[in-house]
């Protein structure tokens, strides 16, 4: 019963945090249709960022708030102006994968190099607030809860009660028609790198926050886990991802529980295969998009 | 380029669109080589011609969807082969592709917001309106989504969305395929005529060529990236060689033969 | 002087090393068009054979390391044995890669493949050793008696061997028609269907024959470091093969050789030889900095590579013009043909 529970409370509490980025991964990929492999570095350089401005600060908000424009600007530039560049010259598939991989390595390293190979550590205290048979969650990780519940909302107002959402929504289905209809594919692109890397910078914070260390190679492991979330609920579908997470926070935490805490990560990871061996488009997609995801 | 005798060339209306020398393709091949074409308000244009003969790219290229490599576009007054899909479609060009004419993903009434888009609040409500009424089967629909609607249904939102926006030249590509015989025959009968008749001017291509030149007031035949020729449904239904040229064979084979 | 001779005969024996791997990575990506990104397992599973029979079993050696076997087979065999486990690896990830995904989310998935055969290794800790890695990986030819110099000389003509043996495999496959039939299924999919292969298989002989390649190159640089963990396969180092790959040229020989010298040898090993500045590692970061700016500027100016494939025009072996006469040709030919006149 204790061993369910856990499994329960603490993939929900992973689910939440997961959420965050893979909401913003999948909307990105599905307004720009770039797969944007360099999302797991904009992630660590929002908790590298937020480390050296609020340093040991334990206020949450300021951080999330630090977190979150740091990963709008990062990603807009590398998202907007450099892959957008390559973008316009025709770049294939692969070669914006191998953009993004680049970029990914030169954030990561330049991280690397400024601040060591070494493990920074976040002076947070972990409290606990409720316990459900024998199984305690932290005030923090209530908080972290409510926050992605709060930004799941703002996410659903913004794609479903606003012009500039629907706008998103048509650019994601159909960027052709979306221009025949007058509107500039490049500017709800725009949106959604900003608000993608905003995601991710706040993903990356409470992450980070939770987790109490990181270090350069961070974001690696976590965007494979973000991106597995994605493709699970269908990738380019943000509604997808919501659920999508849900499903990879249950299975990392039951095989953490179940098999051994090193196998936490990989379990989502083999999801990831599972799913896109058999269903590219995502186990909850209704409609296939009109890009093709198989060659 | 054919023409027909100066005493039997009917009056064409003043041309909203004019195309001149046209050329586009895609990457280093042309595929449409050099199209002069005209269109006016209230006119029904259809362009006809065999698989491959480059409507659909004329069409794009009209719309902004495939770069013009040479010659100009003149839309009302103005030229156009410079600018975006995007600006073309704010100055009043609308268009229809053949495949994934909707939204799929999204609902009839997003897809008719969409169309909109560019509308004020109170006009957005008052073109809904209107569309609504014109379209009658759409207000049913409105919560659907659209890419579960049958094959007609698609394309009355499609022709719905592209009314929300009241434009001046509206481009279909190929509307009648996948479609039953009784929607195809309201489609090119009642649905293209009446939006003619609020002062648009609608550039079609077409397959089923005989229904469609029927309906039409103006045709060019397309072969080979070229107008091989041009006139009136009437004039177009009686020449021999239209048969020829659908069935293939080059247009400069066939240039020869035009003089007569 | 004697340490720069020492210095350049290292390099050259790992210029020869990543060279056999590049031309595997070719082989699969440049030739038949798979994005590979999950190669640097390859060249892994050739290392941990070749160590696992070349080394005696675990309790030999005080049981200081774990893992499974220990066959303390003699030259050559353990170095077979790693090209046949770079074969071997190619069937599951085959199974991932014909699956053909589109380009970026191929990529992806070989990406997380990668990720995932890492972390199990990391995690079974009786297989391999785990995080720790194996080491003690006894030399061909090598022993306390050898001076190193001697022995980096006769390690250099072990890789020059193996690096022979590579450019004949290629060789032969660029000019067989199975090497047509590659670059046929690369860019036409329905092209090579209709010359009667499936390109599920073709793609699964490129695989293959390019893990194999791969695996070699492990087994030999296992050999020639003595050790191999998990950090040594990180998927940076695939991305450091694509590099050599995409800089020096995809596609042909002389382009994949080119890049490792540019790459591999130029950036990341060479600087080794720089006075050290910095935490230790700084340079290893800096390297990699520069590797992904110099992909970034390469796919930029100039995406062919330096050396860029050459447009093939098949012609017939009597030299006539193809063109005359199209009667001798196959249907793989004139697909070439046409390829060449498209382009």
């Amino acid at each position: 019963m204790t061993l369910l529970v856990t499994i329960v409370l603490f993939g929900i509490y992973s689910a939440a945090l997961l959420a965050i980025g893979s909401v913003g991964f999948s909307m990105q990929f599905g307004v720009t249709n770039v797969l944007n492999l360099a999302y797991g570095s904009i992630l660590t350089s929002c908790i590298f960022v937020e480390y050296w401005i609020t340093g040991h600060s334990s206020n949450v908000w300021l951080a999330m708030l630090v977190g979150a424009l740091a990963g709008a600007v990062i990603s807009f530039v590398i998202g907007h102006l450099v892959i957008g560049a390559f973008l316009n010259r025709g770049a294939s598939g692969f070669s914006i994968a191998m953009v993004t991989i680049g970029i990914a390595l030169m954030i990561e390293f330049t991280l690397e190099a400024i601040q060591g190979p070494y493990i920074n550590t976040f002076s947070a205290n972990v409290s606990s607030a409720i316990t459900i048979s024998g199984v305690s969650l932290g005030g923090e990780q209530l908080a972290a809860i409510g926050i992605a519940a709060a930004a799941m909302v703002a996410v659903h107002m913004l794609l479903r009660l606003t012009k500039l959402g629907l706008a998103m929504r048509a650019t994601a289905d159909d960027v052709a028609l979306t221009r025949s209809c007058g509107i500039s594919p490049t500017r709800t692109r725009a949106v959604a790198w900003l608000l993608s890397g905003a995601l991710c910078g706040i993903c990356g914070v409470l992450l980070g926050l939770d987790e109490g260390t990181f270090s350069s190679s961070t974001g690696d492991a976590i965007f494979v886990t973000i991106a597995a979330a994605a493709v699970v609920g269908g990738i380019g579908k943000p509604y997808g991802a919501m659920i999508g997470a849900l499903l990879v926070g249950l299975v990392s935490e039951g095989s953490a529980a179940v098999i051994s805490p090193s196998y936490k990560s990989i379990a989502a990871w083999v999801l990831l295969i599972a799913v896109l061996m058999v269903r590219p488009q995502g186990i909850f997609a209704e409609y296939a998009s009109r890009r093709e995801l198989v060659a | 380029m054919p023409t027909l005798a100066p005493e039997t060339v009917p009056r064409r209306p003043e041309p909203l669109l004019t195309l001149d020398a046209v050329a586009s393709g895609y990457g280093s091949g042309l595929i449409v080589r050099g199209v002069n074409l005209q269109a006016g308000r209230g006119e029904i244009v259809t362009i006809v011609g065999p698989n491959g003969s480059g409507k659909s790219t004329l069409l794009k290229t009209i719309a902004g969807l495939v770069a013009t490599a040479a010659g100009t576009i003149t839309h009302d007054g103005a030229p156009i082969a410079g600018l975006s899909a995007e600006r073309r479609a704010r100055r009043g060009i609308a268009y229809v592709p053949q495949e994934h004419e909707v939204f799929a993903s999204l609902s009839v009434k997003e897809n008719l917001l969409l169309g909109g888009y560019g509308l004020g609040r109170r006009e957005l409500a008052a073109a809904l309106e209107r569309v609504y009424a014109t379209y009658e089967i759409l207000p049913k629909l409105e919560r659907a989504t659209a890419g579960r609607l049958s094959g007609g249904e698609r394309k009355t939102l499609a022709m719905g969305r592209v009314m929300m926006a009241s434009p001046s030249l509206v481009l279909l590509d190929e509307p009648t395929s996948n479609l039953a015989p009784i929607p195809t025959a309201r489609l090119l009968e009642v649905e293209i005529p009446a939006l003619a008749a609020t002062g648009a001017a609608v550039v079609l291509v077409e397959q089923r060529a005989l229904q469609a030149i029927a309906a039409s007031d103006w045709v060019y035949v397309l072969v080979a990236g070229e107008v091989a020729v041009q006139g009136t449904p009437a004039d177009i239904g009686t020449r021999e060689d239209i048969g020829r040229m659908f069935l293939g064979g080059g247009a400069r084979h066939r240039r020869g033969e035009d003089g007569v | 002087m004697s340490g720069t001779i020492y210095y350049i005969s290292g390099l050259a024996i790992l210029f020869g090393i990543n060279l056999i791997a590049v031309w595997g990575l070719d082989l699969q990506f440049g030739m038949t068009g798979i994005n590979s990104f999950a190669f640097i397992v390859f060249q892994s599973a050739g290392a941990y054979a070749t160590a696992l029979l070349a080394l005696k079993p675990p309790s030999s050696y005080g049981s200081f390391e774990t893992y499974i076997g220990g066959a303390n087979l003699p030259f050559p065999l353990p170095l077979i044995g790693g090209a046949v486990a770079g074969g071997l690896i190619a069937v599951p990830i085959g199974l991932v890669a014909v699956r053909r995904l589109r380009g970026d989310y191929e990529a992806m998935a070989l990406l997380v493949v990668s990720l995932i055969a890492t972390g199990l290794v990391n995690a079974q800790t009786n297989w391999l050793n785990g995080p720790s890695g194996i080491a003690l990986v006894p030399q061909p030819f090598g022993g306390p008696t050898v001076p190193p110099q001697t022995y980096h000389w006769i390690f250099l003509g072990i890789t020059a061997v193996c690096c022979v043996i590579a450019w004949w495999v290629m060789r032969g496959i660029a000019r067989a028609p199975l090497g047509r039939l590659l670059r046929a299924a690369r860019d036409s999919e329905s092209a090579a269907s209709a010359l009667g292969r499936s390109p599920h298989r073709l793609r699964m002989t490129a695989l293959i024959v390019g893990g194999a390649l791969a695996g070699l190159s492990g087994g030999l640089l296992v050999e020639y470091v003595t050790a191999w963990s998990p950090a040594s396969w990180l998927y940076q180092e695939t991305f450091l093969f694509f590099t050599a790959l995409v800089v020096g040229g995809r596609g042909n020989l002389a382009g994949a050789a080119l890049g490792v010298l540019i790459v591999p040898i130029g950036i990341a090993e060479a600087t080794r030889r720089l006075p050290s500045f910095g935490y230790p590692g700084l340079i290893d970061s800096l390297d990699f900095v520069a590797i992904g700016a110099l992909m970034l500027a390469f796919l930029w100016f100039r995406p062919n590579g330096l050396l860029a494939e050459r447009k093939r025009i098949i012609r017939p072996r009597d030299g006539s013009d193809p063109a005359s006469d199209p009667a001798p040709l196959g249907l793989a030919a004139r697909l070439g043909l046409r390829r060449a006149g498209s382009r």
